[in-house]
């Protein structure tokens, strides 16, 4: 080894130092990427083609064009240019790994590989090279030529550059997220090379200009202008170039095509397709002449011009023609935009306008005008006055022929508006002597009396409390409301300030009658039992016809556990059918949809399965629904609980009992349907009378709340249970210490606290250690059946409440 | 020179259950253990020498197929690109490539198999030295962009057996008993021949490294690509008189290089690992 090394050293000897280089002496790889029309070769869909039309963008065809234009100017620069495809057919994808065994083979000097990224919202070029691992470039020679090209593409002013910061990158760096092994065109690569991104196909104004083929020469031109940097070569371009775009000074894209895309500065206006620019000498001979194409991007390059000054003439049909001197500078670019004031050529005048002047408009509404031109915006918004003044603000809409004014939150209610449009305000034309208005514009019109949207019911209530499993929350408002308005402005928070998460799929918006409007939301996951929950209602929320809440609601609720630990004989479990039959004979005030009774696995306390009552109104009242029981007889005495778990539909209607000895039937009250999800009820039936017992089990009965709100609706039962009059009451009152409590009284679903200072905190226990509740001073704590312990003044007590 | 290692080696082992399509065969690709990162094999004509290199062609290794013996022969850049044995496979001519004030140059570089040290054989150069002359050949074709080399007996002259319908020509070579030539157009894949490319026959659509495995039969890799990198790259072998191709390995294994010599195929993978597998 060390022999050879030693011929190594005497050839850089013989070589050394740097030497001045020729084109001439350089062999040029150009691999102009994947070649045809298939998924591969990355169309993008530009107005006015359809998608996949070969007639329209594709990156294959682009990086061609590219490459052939590179081929061509090294060619005549005397270097050896090497091109790795000449067609675009669908034949045109041969191998990575033959591509880069031919640059090897031919021994060249560089290795270009021409593209053009993907991104939709950005545009900057981008240079790959490539890396032995990431962080180690193969050769820091690649690092060297990917400063010079990056640097000389993104000096290209024709394209408006969202990132000025230098973007080169080693291949498996850029796509270590994406896969293994960087770059395959790069990868058996043992000379000097890069890939090209030169700009964001995707990026609508980009795509355009990617179409034209002097943008192709441009950028092909600067790949050569690098070569010659990199090598430092004696040649250099010994003329200039005159590049620029033609566009509309004022109107923007959509005046001339669908748009719905990024753009930014200049490419935010329209360019301007079939304009003529010459470049004329000093003595006004036309030197060279460009007329614009078809694709939508303005560009024109005068090539190869001997240096020197010269005048840019510009013209367009419709357009006013534009003049500007140039100086054209060898081995440079020369940029001029040539921007065209169109021709209005009359007054400016409003050809349409909203709201209405007889009727009286929404709070909520915008006032639109519509013009016969383009307006200047300036003038515009100096010359428009709106009174009584309110905060808002203009938005212009259709290439400036629409302005819009919204106010910042809605107009005042009642209130008679005049908006005025002076004569000051004028078109764009900048060439026309008589732009303005030529007569004052006015506009009165009349609000209605709203200009809020409200917050009619909510469920949970302030301090309220909902069972800790799946649950949803409802607001009913006073008009139908936007529902993403309603997801963004909607969050609840735990204590410690966690925002919960929404199942969205499970939310539920605008399902009220009567033009109200409501939000059902549902929390993913469980709450915590016993904790406290905030939730807010941001004032932007909005109606849809944007009238906003104004006023943010935000308020607390806790969650807990609605089950009980003994809720005695459960007669009706719906594990295997929802056992109650609809009874047409007794029912009355519902459409012609026959309520059911259906056994549910959706909604279930325990098991799999609950049973679900649904039902339709006819009317906003007068309705009652009965189900006949038909499961497992059950018998109920004088003074014995009914109990079931009850998952309410928040429509206040309510619930009873049918409780049936003989032909005597009893209705007794479970419930009002004043709540959302799963909530435990027991009823005493101390009404059954004693000679009549015992009583069956019988059915429901829904009777309809008058409501304006919805008239159709479903409520779920679960676990129908009995419990016997000698179990029922209070019977059992037990201290663990010396001290009684006797001031701790238990009631049916209740337990009372008296007799202690105002300052003294009581707390209520289940018998597993949660605190249900803890008040100051004497108080009355609803609680479900169940065993628990008040603790109070340092004494404690067990407390049976049935 | 590196120090000599021994590998555990499989090439004894190579199993000869055959896949086969009429006469074409071949048997289960068995991996040289315990080497990585291995690229661009080349196979001797005796068979009994494997050298290969790294993924861009630094540095050239040499194998002794038999003990397992394997040699650094050379760490420079370029090494391990398209090295070419002498005929009776005792040598190994190899260039090397290093930038000359910016400039690609190769040398011509010899390594006598077993012994120390390689030797100069050509001094840097930016002129495309024809290695198979260097090597000894006095018959062979060597593929030349635009055109096709072809010497006979010493002489050379230039062929193009696609006339104007190639873009360019890549890996050409003659069959062992020199009567046929095989080549590919990388648009439109790989030809089969008449020694002086004449009568040229399409057999492939796609196939790169194409090598010849007998005097009827060729293997080469039929690779494709997203445009960003190689997604498959299958080894294929061609009965050029039965008109026949077979699949020598499975879609799952991603075949980088090939080469070939009597019956014996040595090919490298993307994840650099080296495999022998016989063709008959």
């Amino acid at each position: 080894m060390r022999h050879i090394t030693f011929i190594l050293l005497a050839i850089f000897m013989a070589f050394g130092g740097a030497q001045a280089k020729k084109m001439s002496d350089l062999k040029i790889y150009i691999n102009p990427g994947h070649g045809g029309y298939t998924g591969n070769d990355r169309p993008i869909q530009l107005h006015p083609f359809a998608a996949n039309d070969t007639a329209g963008y594709w990156e294959s065809k682009s990086n061609l064009y590219k490459g052939l234009h590179m081929y061509h100017m090294l060619d005549s620069l005397g270097a050896t240019p090497y091109l790795s495809r000449i067609k675009n057919t669908e034949a045109d994808d041969r191998s990575l790994s033959g591509i880069d065994a031919e640059a090897n083979s031919l021994g060249v000097d560089l290795f270009f590989s021409i593209h053009s990224n993907a991104g939709e919202d950005v545009n900057y070029p981008l240079m790959l090279y490539r890396e032995n691992e990431i962080g180690v470039p193969r050769y820091p020679e690649n690092v060297t030529l990917s400063k010079i090209v990056w640097k000389n593409l993104h000096s290209n002013k024709l394209p408006v550059w969202t990132h000025n910061n230098e973007n080169i990158c080693g291949d498996l760096d850029f796509y270590k997220y994406s896969w293994e092994g960087g770059l395959g065109v790069l990868r058996t690569l043992y000379v000097v090379g890069l890939l090209s991104e030169g700009g964001m196909h995707e990026h609508r104004p980009e795509g355009h200009r990617l179409m034209n083929d002097d943008y192709w020469w441009l950028e092909a031109w600067h790949f050569v202008r690098s070569i010659m940097e990199y090598f430092d070569t004696e040649d250099r371009f010994v003329t200039g170039n005159v590049a620029g775009i033609v566009y509309d000074d004022h109107n923007l894209r959509e005046n001339i095509m669908p748009w719905r895309n990024h753009a930014y500065g200049r490419d935010q206006l329209a360019p301007l397709n079939f304009s003529t620019v010459e470049l004329r000498d000093l003595n006004g001979n036309v030197v060279q002449k460009r007329t614009t194409d078809d694709m939508y991007n303005g560009v024109f390059v005068f090539r190869n011009v001997a240096p020197g000054n010269y005048r840019l003439y510009a013209v367009h049909d419709g357009y006013y023609a534009e003049e500007k001197d140039v100086t054209v500078t060898a081995n440079e670019v020369t940029y001029c935009d040539m921007p065209l004031n169109m021709r209005r050529e009359s007054n400016l005048a409003v050809t349409e306008y909203s709201p209405s002047t007889t009727e009286p408009v929404s709070c909520s509404a915008a006032i639109e005008l519509t013009f016969n031109h383009d307006i200047d915006v300036e003038s515009f918004e100096k010359a428009v006055s709106l009174t009584p003044e309110i905060a808002g603000r203009w938005i212009y809409s259709q290439s400036y022929h629409k302005a819009t004014f919204r106010p910042d939150i809605s107009f005042e209610k009642n209130t008679k508006y005049v908006l005025t449009v002076s004569t000051e305000a004028k078109s764009a034309d900048t060439h026309f002597a008589t732009p303005n208005l030529a007569e004052p514009f006015k506009l009165t019109f009349q609000t209605q009396n709203r200009d809020r949207l409200s917050i009619i019911e909510r469920y949970p209530q302030p301090m309220g409390e909902i069972h800790y499993k799946s649950p949803v929350l409802e607001y009913r408002f006073d008009n139908k409301i936007d529902g993403n308005s309603m997801r963004s402005n909607f969050s609840v928070t735990d204590e410690a300030g966690k925002t919960l998460s929404i199942n969205l799929r499970s939310c539920k918006y605008n399902q009220l009658t009567n033009g109200y409007g409501n939000a059902v939301m549902a929390l993913s996951g469980s709450l915590e039992p016993g904790k406290t929950y905030t939730v807010k209602i941001a004032g932007d929320l909005r109606d849809e016809t944007t009238i906003p809440l104004v006023d943010e609601m935000s308020y607390t609720f806790k969650a807990a556990d609605v089950s009980v630990e003994n809720p005695g004989t459960v007669f009706e479990d719906f594990e295997t059918a929802a056992n109650f039959a609809y009874n047409k004979e007794t029912t009355t005030g519902i459409t012609s949809t026959t309520p059911k009774a259906q056994k549910s696995t959706a909604y279930s306390f325990n098991g799999k399965a609950g049973g679900r009552l649904t039902y339709n109104f006819s009317s906003f009242h007068d309705g009652m629904i009965d189900w006949t029981y038909t499961g497992p007889v059950a018998h109920f005495n004088t003074g014995d609980i009914l109990g079931m778990y009850v998952n309410g539909d928040f429509n206040n209607h309510e619930v009873y009992a049918i409780m049936q000895s003989g032909t005597n039937r009893k209705y007794i009250k479970i419930t009002d349907l004043d709540f959302l999800g799963w909530q435990r009820r027991e009823v005493k039936l101390n009404d059954l009378e004693e000679d009549f017992c015992p009583f069956n089990f019988a059915g429901i009965r829904l009777i309809q709340s008058e409501s304006p709100y919805t008239q159709t609706g479903a409520f779920v039962l679960d676990d129908l249970s009995r419990t016997d009059a000698d179990d029922s009451g209070v019977d059992d009152i037990t201290t663990d210490n010396a001290h009684s409590m006797n001031a701790v009284s238990p009631a049916p679903g209740k337990i009372t606290v008296s007799g202690i200072g105002s300052d003294v905190t009581a707390t209520v226990y289940t018998v597993d250690g949660r605190i249900m509740a803890s008040v100051k001073g004497s108080a009355t704590i609803s609680v479900p059946t169940g065993i628990y312990i008040v603790n109070a003044d340092s004494k404690s007590v067990k407390v049976i409440v049935k | 020179m590196e120090s000599i290692k021994k590998f555990a080696f499989v090439a004894g082992c190579v199993a000869f259950s055959m896949l086969s399509a009429s006469a074409l065969t071949a048997g289960k690709a068995m991996k040289i253990e315990n080497i990585s990162g291995a690229w661009h094999p080349m196979l001797s004509p005796d068979t009994k020498t494997l050298v290969f290199s790294t993924e861009d062609h630094t540095g050239l290794n040499c194998l002794d197929i038999e003990s397992g013996d394997l040699t650094m022969v050379d760490d420079s850049k370029g090494a391990g690109f398209s090295p070419v044995f002498s005929a009776d496979g005792k040598k190994v001519y190899y260039r090397t490539a290093a930038l000359v004030d910016g400039l690609m140059n190769r040398d011509v570089r010899a390594y006598t198999i077993g012994d120390n040290d390689a030797t100069a054989v050509h001094g840097m150069t930016r002129k495309d030295i024809d290695m198979r002359a260097q090597a000894g050949f006095t018959t062979y074709a060597t593929a030349h962009y635009d055109h096709i080399d072809l010497t006979v007996d010493g002489v050379t002259k230039e062929i193009r057996p696609l006339a104007d319908k190639a873009h360019s020509y890549l890996w050409a070579s003659l069959s062992p008993d020199g009567k046929r030539m095989v080549f590919n157009e990388p648009f439109s894949g790989v030809y089969i021949a008449n020694a002086d490319g004449s009568n040229p026959r399409k057999i492939a659509d796609r196939g790169d490294y194409p090598a010849w495995v007998s005097n009827s039969a060729i293997v080469y890799v039929d690779a494709h690509d997203d445009g960003y990198q190689t997604t498959e790259a299958v080894l294929k072998a061609y009965d050029v008189d039965e008109n026949i191709t077979i699949s020598v390995t499975e879609k799952d294994m991603i075949v980088s290089e090939v080469s070939a010599v009597r019956g014996k195929v040595a090919f490298a993978t993307a994840d650099g690992g080296l495999y022998l597998v016989n063709v008959q």
